[in-house]
């Protein structure tokens, strides 16, 4: 068996993003397979066989992508983009829950200073944002957080690979986006 | 006949200050509070003419100002710690900054969204295939205070039209009384009913109730009632 054609095969034909949790399972008994280290094997020989695929760690897990350059193609061969479109406040609020999660209802509306219940409940219903718990404090409010589909929407390994929010003399500038970050895995 | 459009709370108040601070190019930490109260207060007003419903927020925030604007014309009396001045506004300057900020995150995640939808993974054509669209993101470019930016313009530079006599209709008290007693012609009593059912403006019933109270005031009539809710009869009083 060769773990990287095995690796490749997994990745080939899973729907989800693959965990070495998920690997172990497949595996029968006695074999053993880094994924990491498989992958970044996989990925030096995409690379310098220059491929239209490429693997990504996605949501804790590795998936399969094509390049972006061919996108458009894609669309026409499902006839539908994969853009999920959110208006301005629910991607406000989605910014807020994501870097500061969890946190309450409230929390939200006093940061954004408008009620924010409508714009929560689309994000929930969309499976963005999900209830975490409840709050220690009085009247014990909901407390909300983001879901592995929020993960797997903005290209996020983790809620930690977030970009950093920008320094405050930076905003002011107005400047254009930085999009190095973006293009991390 | 109106419209009544409902949309998702688009613009908090914090998005109109933000949206000035931008448009005048402010200095955040130096808001020149007076002026933009006064902007403020102005846009929430041509909300209110575009019946855009100014929610409590809007309001909170323009009591906000206001307080602000009151303490800064004070003497200063408040001082922190280290003999600093307290500024007033340094409440409203942190809580816009950091609505800025996630204003921002916002946009960022909007562009990370737009760069990883690019990439296609196995099972992309199935969890992506139903998803509804969301018709409120058509309108996100559109910001509500440049529509009330400009509708207030269109107010403020509205020619003044020529002025021109409008022929109200005439109708007093006195007229109606003449009415009432129309009623009267041939028969003894006629229910409240039945004169109503001879109005049709607004005014014209109004004028015409007043005209009643008068009579009854006069004595001229007595009105009459066999019990709760049954049919008020106007009587010629005797």
């Amino acid at each position: 068996m060769d773990n990287k054609k095995l690796v490749e095969v997994l990745l080939f034909t899973s729907p989800e993003p693959l965990t070495q949790v998920k690997l172990n399972q497949i595996l029968f008994d006695g074999e053993n397979v880094n994924l990491k280290q498989t992958i970044e094997l996989l990925n030096t020989d995409y690379l310098k066989e220059d491929k239209g695929i490429k693997i990504e760690k996605i949501g804790g897990g590795y998936q399969l992508l094509s390049h972006p350059e061919y996108h458009l193609y894609i669309q026409r061969l499902f006839n539908k983009s994969k853009k999920v479109k959110l208006s301005r406040p629910a991607l406000e609020a989605l910014s807020i829950i994501a870097y500061k999660q969890p946190l309450t209802r409230i929390e939200v509306e006093s940061i954004r200073g408008v009620e924010c219940g409508s714009v929560i409940k689309t994000l929930i219903e969309r499976e963005l944002v999900t209830i975490k718990g409840r709050d220690e404090g009085v009247g014990r409010a909901l407390l909300y957080g983001t879901t592995q589909t929020f993960l797997e929407i903005f290209g996020l390994n983790h809620v930690s690979d977030l970009p950093k929010l920008k320094e405050i003399d930076m905003l002011m500038n107005d400047g254009e986006l930085p999009t190095e970050k973006l293009n991390e895995n | 006949m109106s419209y009544q459009i409902k949309l998702e709370k688009f613009e908090g108040p914090l998005d109109l200050l933000l949206f000035f601070i931008h448009r005048d190019k402010l200095n955040i930490y130096d808001i020149p509070i007076s002026d933009i109260t006064h902007e403020y207060l102005e846009h929430t007003k041509m909300m209110g003419l575009l019946l855009i419903d100014v929610g409590g927020e809007f309001i909170l925030m323009a009591s906000m100002l206001m307080q602000i604007k009151a303490k800064m014309l004070l003497p200063q009396a408040g001082t922190i710690d280290d003999g600093e001045i307290l500024d007033p506004r340094t409440d409203l300057v942190q809580k816009l900054i950091e609505y800025k900020q996630f204003k921002k995150s916002a946009e960022e995640l909007q562009c990370m969204h737009e760069i990883h939808s690019q990439k296609y993974a196995r099972g992309d054509e199935i969890s992506f295939n139903h998803q509804e669209e969301d018709m409120t993101a058509y309108v996100q470019n559109v910001s509500l205070f440049n529509l009330i930016s400009m509708f207030k313009a269109l107010i403020e530079n509205q020619p003044n039209l020529n002025p021109y006599e409008l022929h109200q209709e005439e109708i007093n008290v006195s007229e109606q009384v003449v009415v009432i007693r129309e009623f009267f012609v041939n028969k003894k009593k006629f229910s409240f009913n039945e004169l109503g059912k001879t109005l049709i403006t607004k005014l014209r019933i109004i004028v015409t109730f007043m005209a009643l109270l008068e009579m009854l005031r006069s004595g001229e009539i007595d009105i009459r009632q066999n019990g709760p809710f049954s049919e008020i009869y106007i009587l010629k009083a005797a």
